[in-house]
């Protein structure tokens, strides 16, 4: 099968880029000011020498850099991401338990940016004259310009002080306990905000891009074909246009993951959103460097799995890849 | 008797940075069951927009169909609804295009795309249009149709192509078939092949062709009658023999010049190419009298003043040219030889 030689081959590059991320990555922070020995120190309000020796000696700190190094590699690639000196647990399991509510947050914003943008710029151009193409313009100027913790603020402002109907802070109701159905519905009440805040930016975009190719593709020979067939109006748009018309915000969108989860640091922070983000907050604060880099390594193949999944996806919607596979 | 699919006087607009333009002007003709109109003129003159003005796809919103009607079996297409219309499309009166490279949609498979015409007008079930569909293209003689029906258009050549586009046109036997340019974007052996399929399907199905081309050749092998147009206005029209053999207007006489004509003599000397001289006026600036007056090598001031009306030049033969007025006060223009 072509798709799965296709996938075989992604992962094995996938590897490659994977240790080269953590290679970079322990390079950088191990440049860096500062260790978490110092953070140790300071907290305990001073150590003599010998300590803090000794807990460099704890740490691995008191080889040389390539040492350093080397022992991490080999470590990460045995999967073993080492411990948080913080929160004194696995870095593995600590960062898994937070990825899947990043994850969540990312995925929804993403998928309701496509739908919404693309909903929006298909109906304007289909009446490319009209205030709804106006409209979708302003709304995209604007969530371009604005930051995300501004526009964060301000529904938080909105929806949760002045018309108080979405929840401020956190992904579930502590107190009430929900299991199964309600629970589902309990964290998604408090994803509104959130994944809203962050989809906002990427509908703009969206909606930009998606009028953009629909309008194009409405006036290309296949559509001329599909009317000429005596299709109606909407299979012709939703039909025949759409799924061309899609393939650069698929595009776009797939780039875009890596700089969506970049946004989620913020938004989860705004939030109190238990994710990658506030937990990667958190670390950069304490400086635990092993949590840093555990996080950084699986953020690098969450955008990898991105890519791959955007791939995939263009491959389904566009015949014309699947040939060079 | 009326005809199949008969036009008349139809006017079509556009609104342009230039102001509105009447790309077609009062152009009317008629095609019957069985035969074959040939509509030629160079390029810009307004054959595709007479096609699309019958299918009643004028771009929109620039462009407006202002006037005349389009009968249809007796019922005038231009005073349908919208719902009437897209039962007519595809399934009666149906239309290949110039580009067939482009004309196809290209993320889903061909079969998909002639099944759907099919099971649209016909109310097949998937199966049986599928079944339909190979019919189809094995009628187009495209070669392993079983196999190649779940194909798409990029695995196509451009012959190829076209005749995927022409199977899809004649799926739900139309009674009249618009072929605008079928062959353009073709090589020459492939251009022979599609004609000889638009004749075998004529002759064995009895559809009504309306064959749009610049192509002289394939008027004299193709058409039944020839309408020739010059810039969104009928220039002449009548019988194929009349239009090559003994053609009335200067235009046609001079697009028929216009022919590369191979001489096999003293070491086959090609014949310089004859042309006419000058190009199409833009359509904004056409003036009050004839639209060729300009290129005319028989112009009078009549010609500029006046739009010539149509005149009788034969059996079926009709030309808009002053110099076959032959009322007292018509121009000392040569008669044509
Ligand atoms: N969307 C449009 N807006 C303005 N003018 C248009 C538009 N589409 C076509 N026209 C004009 O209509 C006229 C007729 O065009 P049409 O496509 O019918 O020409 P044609 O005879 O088919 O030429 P060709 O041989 O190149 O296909 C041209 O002068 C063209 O400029
Ligand atoms: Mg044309």
């Amino acid at each position: 099968m072509r798709i799965a030689l296709f996938i075989a081959r992604r992962i094995a590059y996938a590897i490659g880029l994977l240790l080269a991320v953590a290679i970079l990555n322990f390079t950088l922070i191990h440049l860096a000011p500062g260790d978490v020995v110092e953070t140790i120190v300071g907290e305990m309000g001073g150590a003599s020498a010998e300590t803090i020796a000794s807990l460099r000696k704890t740490y691995g700190l008191d080889k040389g850099f390539l040492e350093q190094l080397f022992i991490y590699v080999s470590r990460v690639a045995t999967g073993d991401l080492g411990v948080s000196t913080y929160f004194n647990r696995p870095v593995l399991g600590l960062v898994a338990d937070r990825m899947f509510a990043t994850v969540l947050l990312v995925f929804s914003a993403l998928a309701s940016a496509v739908v919404l943008g693309t909903f929006l710029g298909v109906t304007a151009a289909r009446r490319p004259s009209s205030w709804l193409g106006a409209f979708v313009t302003i709304v995209a100027l604007f969530g371009f310009s604005a930051p995300v913790f501004w526009s964060g603020l301000l529904l938080l402002l909105l929806f949760a002080s002045v018309w108080p109907i979405l929840p401020a802070s956190g992904m579930y109701d502590i107190a009430s306990g929900a299991t199964g159905f309600a629970y589902v519905l309990d964290v998604a009440h408090h994803l509104v905000l959130p994944a809203g805040t962050l989809a906002i930016i990427y509908l703009a975009l969206y909606s930009r891009l998606a009028r953009a190719s629909m309008i194009e593709v409405l006036g290309s020979d296949y559509v001329r074909t599909a009317r000429a067939k005596g299709l109606s109006e909407n299979k012709v748009v939703f039909k025949h246009a759409l799924r061309n018309a899609i393939l650069p915000v698929v595009t776009i969108a797939g780039l875009q993951f890596s700089g969506m989860l970049a946004g989620a640091v913020l938004v989860e922070t705004v939030f109190t959103w238990p994710g990658m983000g506030l937990l990667a907050f958190e670390a950069i604060l304490r400086r635990d460097t092993q949590l840093i880099l555990g996080i950084l390594l699986l953020s690098a193949l969450l955008v990898i799995v991105g890519n791959l999944l955007t791939d995939l996806a263009y491959r389904l919607i566009d015949p014309r890849i699947r040939t060079d596979g | 008797m009326a005809a199949l699919l008969e036009i008349e006087n139809l006017k079509v607009e556009f609104d342009t940075w230039d102001g509105r333009v009447r790309v077609l002007d009062g152009v009317s003709l008629a095609v019957n069951a069985g035969e074959t109109l040939g509509i030629v003129g160079e390029s810009g003159c307004g054959k595709s927009m007479t096609a699309l003005a019958i299918m009643g796809l004028v771009p929109k919103p620039a462009g407006h169909v202002t006037g005349g009607s389009v009968r249809f079996d007796g019922e005038d297409l231009l005073k349908a609804a919208e719902s009437r219309l897209r039962e007519v499309r595809g399934h009666r009166i149906a239309m290949i295009f110039q580009e067939p490279m482009t004309s196809l949609n290209p993320v889903f498979t061909i079969g998909d795309q002639i099944a759907e015409t099919a099971r649209l007008h016909l109310g097949l079930t998937a199966a049986q249009a599928r079944s339909r569909t190979i019919e189809m293209l094995k009628a187009v003689h495209i070669p392993e149709a079983e196999r190649r029906i779940d194909e798409y258009p990029h695995q196509f050549s451009g012959g190829m192509r076209q005749r995927v586009m022409i199977a899809m046109a004649l799926v739900c036997e139309p009674q009249v078939l618009i072929a605008d340019e079928p062959t353009t974007a073709l090589d020459v052996t492939v251009q022979a092949q599609i004609f000889d399929l638009l004749q075998e399907l004529r002759d064995t199905r009895g559809t009504a062709i309306v064959l749009i081309t610049h192509d002289m050749g394939a008027i004299a092998e193709m058409a039944d009658r020839v309408v020739v147009m010059y810039a969104g206005r009928k220039a002449e029209e009548g019988p194929v023999e009349a239009i090559l053999g003994q053609p009335a207007h200067p235009y046609t006489r001079g697009l028929l010049a216009c022919r590369p004509q191979l001489q096999l003599g003293k070491g086959a000397v090609r014949k310089a190419l004859q042309e006419i001289p000058g190009v199409v006026p833009p359509l904004h600036l056409l003036g009050k009298g004839c639209a060729f007056a300009e290129r005319c090598p028989h112009v009078t001031a009549r010609c500029r003043d006046e739009r010539p009306p149509e005149t009788g030049a034969g059996t079926g033969h009709l030309a808009s040219c002053w110099l076959l007025d032959t009322t007292s006060d018509a121009p000392k223009g040569r008669q044509a030889a």
